[in-house]
């Protein structure tokens, strides 16, 4: 087990999104959490890397009470040991797609030169080299989430998460987008938490965790209490 | 972090971040000038010695307000109350392309940026403009000085470049202002919280409440009562009418400033309650929604105002006094006989306030161009904190905000060549009209969906159309249909899609088969 | 799916044999529901009386006797007209899923369909994986991706229809009692 997230409670004002999720991630594994719109998988995404700090609860990653740190040690884990992906939003649209790449390196204090040759290795392997000197908004949507997906590898995190990561893109680019995740992500052996409402995304997970307002739906159908009577 | 990325992040932008950082420098440099000029000011130094009995006049100056030392601190004053609206200005340029420097950071942060990495990313930017400003300034202010250096005949000078403000002065104002300008961008960024989605802030502003309004009404009533306190009750200590005076200026000028937020809340609200068209709505509920936004820069020009004005008064009380005064002493040496002597005060009273004139317009002058920049904050497509909408009659363009209120409602005109009041954009507008002829579905759903009692009682006047069809928005049916039918059962049209009203409206003209009116 | 069809124009791209005509069948179709022998031989010998294929000769390269057979032009015909009719677009809704949801709620268990039904999600998820799993393979040919990539259309679209059913059914409840 590499991160669980303990009886996890958040709302949002008077909205509860979590009300006591626990959920268990191998290591290597792919996990999906899947559930209709609202039910709180992004919220669970969030604290569990750390962007968000639960309510109640805790998240611990190897031995490491994520919850419990700051808002400084939080973002020094993300960028060590997480790699995050959404639908859209995560690149800065100023900088090129290299430079976007290299960010999480020259944050970290590496070299510009090295981020930069670690940079175009990596949008090598995505197959989006060519693009390495051209803005987020001057390509697809697709080749967008492509090269988010380099940047969200080129630390190597040992955990990836990925909210979405195809939400806004047509079933072909999606695909691309998803096979190159998946394939890197085994070889790499990183564990991925992807959350979806999709279940062709979720099909490629090992295993999948279904929540339903807010809870962890066993029967994993997602579907309401209302519904099981 | 290595110096380098920073210096990448900081200074990475499109170009509405560029003309921040210019519009930062040009009032850092502004800012500079003024402090460093009143420096020189309070450099004059003074001559008295009591030893030869010289008195303590700097004579070497034109103006008045400088030759006497007891007259300096006051123009000391004025340039650093004068740099108060270049702050105001320097305040607003910040706020200039903030919503896409927030997103930019936000996704920096999503990189993996400490919040302090992100912090000092923004105080950067702002730290570089503000200390090539403030060189800026410190070079035009020695260049200045060479330039301005212009003995008159009499070997006088009509500004202070014979004199250099002390050193650490020179250096405190030129490093000092970069730091608190920095410093006030580091402040200013605690309040925002980092989400993947964006820059939050944490607090959610409070509307305005009613009695900050109020305030100008009590500064007002300070002012106007003084005299007749006086008046009233002769025994008061002779310090209290000039305190009262001023201790109203100061509720008024705060009542002003905190009370344009609530003008403008107050404003949106009247707006929506009246709001027809989608225009209308938009403006009324971003008024509410941020009162701030415009009005801070509008207080602070509206004090310039309120200065200005009083020192406009003032002026005009004190040359009718000493008219006056000169009428009197002119009667009464005619009546002695002997030769009045003209009253040398009148000079300087005049100067001085020709001097306070200059600075409140210099500060009315500065407080437009932020007002200025305001608006285009609040027009420029990057500035997203309206997501990017169009609307029919603004095809393709967005206008966030009520600036434009009056110019994009909504318009179908099936021919443009005879509306002359048509603007260009409605070209493209009239190519969303619906055919003519046809039952008209208009485009743009109406914003009061049932009204049929506002409607009732009024007949079909002056609204039908060559095609005996309105064109009307939230409904399908043809208006003569309805109007045939009668108001009880189905309701009346809404409203015409070209003119927003009810197409009973009695101003309703038959034009090009769409009813419009005639404005 | 009219398997004379299929394997006119499997023909039409060569004169076959019919165990080369099943291997070929099987390659193009690989999630196709098998055809037997039997099934191939039948066919060719309609096709044959129908006029739309001929017997082209012997072939008997290292092994018995086979017959080859190829399109004749009649065939072309009747292939390019199949080709170009369009398919009713789901004319009936036969399917064992939506059968027994149905008699689920008719026999008015909503436990049993309950149970059912997450059963059968997770037979669905599995089969959703195994094919996701096939098609990004590095093996996987041109056929086997359109293929996975149809039944994983099917597979998602059941697994929708099935989460709003059951949505169905509880608001039905909620507002009925």
């Amino acid at each position: 087990m590499i991160i669980e997230g303990r009886a996890l409670v958040r709302s949002y004002g008077a909205t509860p999104a979590l009300r006591g999720v626990t959920v268990a991630v191998d290591e290597g594994e792919i996990l999906a959490v899947t559930g209709p719109s609202g039910c709180g998988k992004s919220t669970l995404l969030h604290c569990l890397a750390g962007i968000m700090r639960p309510d109640a609860g805790e998240v611990i990653y190897r031995d490491v009470r994520v919850s419990d740190l700051s808002e400084s040690g939080r973002a020094r884990l993300r960028r060590t040991e997480f790699g995050v992906l959404f639908q859209f939003g995560q690149l800065v649209m100023e900088l090129t797609a290299a430079e976007n790449v290299a960010l999480p390196l020259l944050l970290a204090g590496t070299g510009r030169r090295e981020a930069r040759t670690a940079a175009l290795s990596w949008l090598d392997r995505l197959g989006v080299r060519d693009l390495a000197d051209q803005r987020p908004g001057e390509v697809s949507g697709g080749q967008q989430q492509r090269v988010a997906v380099a940047r969200a590898l080129v630390t190597e995190p040992r955990v990836l998460f990925a909210d979405e990561p195809t939400g806004a893109l047509d079933t072909l680019a999606g695909e691309q987008v998803l096979g190159h995740l998946v394939r890197l992500a085994r070889e790499q052996r990183t564990t991925v938490v992807l959350v979806t409402h999709d279940a062709r995304v979720a099909g490629y997970a090992d295993r999948e965790v279904c929540l339903r307002d807010g809870q962890v739906d066993p029967s994993g159908l997602g579907l309401s209490t209302r519904a099981a009577r | 972090m290595r110096p380098a990325t920073l210096a990448r992040l900081a200074l990475a932008g499109s170009r509405t971040d560029t003309l921040r950082v210019v519009l930062t420098a040009a009032s850092a440099s502004l800012a500079t000038l003024m402090f460093l000029v009143a420096a020189a000011v309070a450099a004059i130094p003074h001559f008295a010695d009591s030893r030869n009995g010289s008195d303590d006049w700097a004579r070497q100056y034109q103006l008045q307000v400088l030759v006497e030392p007891g007259l300096r601190p006051g123009v000391v004053m004025a340039l650093a109350l004068l740099t108060i609206p270049v702050l105001a200005l320097a305040g607003q340029c910040a706020r200039l392309g903030a919503p896409a420097r927030d997103r930019r950071l936000a996704a920096i942060r999503l990189a993996g940026a400490t919040p302090g990495q992100a912090t000092l990313v923004a105080a950067a930017e702002t730290g570089v403009a503000s200390v090539v400003g403030s060189v800026l300034g410190l070079a035009v202010y020695l260049i200045g000085r060479r330039v301005l250096h212009r003995p008159d005949a009499e070997g006088r000078l009509p500004l202070p470049t014979d004199v250099l403000p002390p050193a650490w002065a020179i250096v405190a104002i030129v490093v000092g202002l970069p730091v608190l300008a920095t410093a006030v961008a580091v402040v200013l960024l605690r309040g925002a919280a980092f989400t993947p989605y964006g820059i939050a802030r944490r607090v959610r502003r409070r509307a305005p409440r009613m009695w900050v309004g109020l305030l100008m009404g009590v500064g007002i009533a300070l002012v106007g009562t003084g005299q007749a306190l006086t008046r009233w009750a002769p025994d008061l200590p002779d310090w209290v009418f000039p305190a009262q005076l001023l201790l109203g200026v100061a509720v008024a000028a705060g009542g002003l400033v905190f009370g344009t937020g609530w003008i403008a809340a107050a404003t949106g609200r009247t707006l929506l309650r009246f709001a027809r068209g989608p225009a209308t709505l938009l403006a009324g509920r971003r008024l509410m929604a941020d009162p701030w936004a415009g009005s801070r820069v509008f207080a602070v020009l509206l004090v310039g105002v309120l200065f200005g004005a009083g020192a406009a008064g003032m002026r005009a009380l004190i040359t009718t006094t000493l008219d006056a005064e000169a009428a009197k002493a002119r009667w009464y040496a005619a009546q002695q006989g002997t030769e009045s002597y003209p009253n040398q005060t009148a000079e300087f009273h005049t100067t001085a306030y020709n001097l306070v004139n200059g600075v409140v317009a210099v500060a009315i002058t500065l407080s437009a161009a932020a007002m200025l920049v305001a608006v285009v904050e609040a027009w420029c497509p990057d500035g997203a904190r309206t997501p990017r909408w169009s609307r029919p009659g603004c095809p393709g363009r967005s206008w966030p905000g009520p600036h434009c209120y009056r110019r994009s409602r909504p318009r179908c005109r099936p021919s443009l060549s005879r509306s002359s009041s048509a603007p260009r954009w409605s070209v493209s507008s009239a190519a969303r009209c619906a055919p003519a002829g046809s039952p008209r579905i208009c485009v743009l759903p109406g914003t009061r969906q049932s009204a049929p009692s506002r409607a009732r009682g009024s007949s079909g006047r002056g609204c039908r159309s060559s095609s005996g069809r309105y064109r009307c928005r939230s409904t399908t049916w043809p208006c003569s249909a309805r109007a045939r039918s009668g108001p009880s059962r189905s309701p009346r049209p809404l409203a015409c899609c070209s003119c927003g009203r009810r197409p009973t409206w009695p101003r309703c003209v038959r034009r090009n088969g769409c009813a419009t009116t005639s404005r | 799916m009219s398997t004379p069809h299929v394997l006119l124009g499997l023909l039409s791209t060569g004169p076959k044999h019919g165990y080369e005509l099943k291997r070929s069948y099987d390659q193009h179709l690989p999630r196709a529901r098998p055809v037997a022998f039997a099934q191939v031989y039948t066919t060719l010998g309609r096709l044959v009386r129908d006029g739309y294929a001929t017997e082209a000769g012997h072939d008997q390269a290292g092994g018995p006797e086979r017959t080859v057979y190829e399109i004749t032009a009649s065939g072309r015909a009747e292939l390019a007209g199949w080709l170009d009719q369009i398919d009713p677009p789901a004319p009936f809704v036969a399917s064992a899923l939506l059968a027994k949801v149905t008699v689920a709620l008719l026999v008015d268990d909503p436990a049993r369909a309950h149970a059912y039904l997450a059963a059968q999600r997770q037979a669905h998820t599995r089969r959703l994986r195994e094919l996701t799993a096939a098609k990004n393979d590095a093996d996987a040919d041109f056929a086997d991706v359109i293929g996975a990539d149809y039944a994983i259309a099917h597979l998602d679209a059941d697994l929708r229809w099935l989460a709003t059913t059951l949505e169905r059914v509880a608001i039905l409840g909620g507002t009925s009692t």
